[in-house]
């Protein structure tokens, strides 16, 4: 991570952008589970809507396959009579969207927007992207430092 | 005879919505569930004791005290929201009531990250409401009024709301008899296969010196 400051360092001068100041940008995977896909999609769309408004590069709801858990239990609360069994069924939905930003806004964006009957999970990937000035698409960087930056997480830039 | 399903259970997808809205992956959803328990009947038990002591001071008619319908439960991330759905709401309109609510709900849930938000809502039409009129006719009987004539008063009452059908049915030892046996009586129609229309319903136990009977009042409200 050092190294990496100190090549960027370098380009601080050369970009010679007016508003030079430091974005720290993460790559933040929002995981959204449920029984009911109505809310789901709703808060999907809120989070994706929320993320364009202030600009920042979004991958789009993946929706993940359905999880049915099957439940059976018996319908008799004692042994007696025929066997006779209750199938339930227990759905779990899954949407993931990821987003390239500064973990506040995140924040800003997932206070929001609560609905209930919806579980949020917030991941943020351990890869700190360091830019100066202008949003430089993570691929382009790849290209300028090589060695430095995919050191330990080269698979996952490209990816 | 053949064995009816709960009409609650089997519009569970179309006219009828679950009371607790929350969702836990299946690891915590049994704590989720017990947590649920100790809500309902802690705010049961709450009232139970208010309309007792209530009691000691004047012999009010029961009827007119509250009657909890249904107990609603959302869980968010930091919240829990409980909305209980009332038919009278004397004693919880009280100033202090719901503060004391809440104190006695912290305690048994034990919740760390979590604030409890209680709300009371008022019902529309009390008499349209089974476990209204269950709690009505529950009162009739430990009075000694004869059986029949409770189930009539209480049809009566839901004249004046606004029903298309209502079957009420008691079975035990009614009128103290050794034999037990279910008596009902029914107005109006009460479409129970048809999924689309709704039907509430409603099973109280009722205890008697005798025994338990049991009230089952089903209320076709409309169809959609």
């Amino acid at each position: 991570m050092a190294a990496a400051a100190a090549v960027y360092g370098g380009f601080k001068g050369k970009l010679g952008v007016e508003d030079a100041h430091e974005l720290q940008l993460n790559r933040i995977r929002i995981t959204l589970s449920s029984k009911n896909v109505k809310n789901l999609e709703k808060v999907c769309a809120d989070l994706v809507k929320g993320a364009k408004d202030k600009q920042l590069r979004v991958k789009g709801p993946v929706r993940i396959p359905t999880k049915v858990l099957h439940i059976t239990t018996r319908k008799s609360p004692c042994g007696e009579g025929t066997n006779t069994w209750d199938r339930f069924e227990f759905r779990i939905h899954k949407r993931v969207i990821d987003l390239i930003s500064s973990p506040d806004v995140v924040k800003q964006i997932t206070s929001i927007t609560i609905e209930p009957g919806v579980e949020v999970e917030v991941t943020i990937a351990d890869v700190d992207l360091v830019y100066q000035g202008n949003l430089v698409s993570a691929n382009r960087l790849v290209d300028h430092c090589p060695l430095t930056v995919c050191g330990g997480a080269g698979g996952y830039l490209v990816g | 005879m053949g064995q009816k399903i709960n009409p609650l259970g089997f519009r569970l997808g179309t006219t009828q919505n679950h009371h607790s809205f929350w969702f836990a992956q299946p690891k915590n959803y049994s704590e989720g569930l017990q947590e649920d328990k100790k809500i309902r009947n802690c705010i049961k038990n709450y009232i139970q004791k208010n309309r007792k002591k209530g009691s000691n001071r004047k012999m009010e008619s029961d009827s007119s005290s509250e009657v909890i319908t249904h107990i609603e439960i959302q869980k968010e991330i930091d919240t829990i929201h409980v909305i209980i759905h009332i038919g009278f709401p004397n004693l919880l309109k009280k100033k202090g009531a719901i503060e004391e609510l809440e104190k006695d709900l912290q305690k048994e849930v034990n919740s760390v990250n979590q604030r409890l938000n209680i709300s009371i809502e008022k019902v529309k039409e009390p008499y349209r409401q089974p476990n209204i009129l269950a709690e009505y006719i529950a009162f009739q009987l430990k009075n000694r009024v004869s059986f029949r004539k409770a189930m009539k008063k209480a049809i009566e009452l839901t004249k004046k709301a606004d029903i298309k059908g209502i079957k009420i049915q008691i079975a035990g030892r009614l009128a103290g008899k050794e034999i037990a046996r279910a008596e009902c009586i029914k107005k109006g129609r009460l479409p129970l296969q048809t999924i689309r229309a709704k039907i509430d319903y409603c099973c109280y136990p009722i205890r008697t010196i005798y025994g338990v009977l049991g009230v089952k009042i089903w209320i076709f409200v409309e169809e959609e």
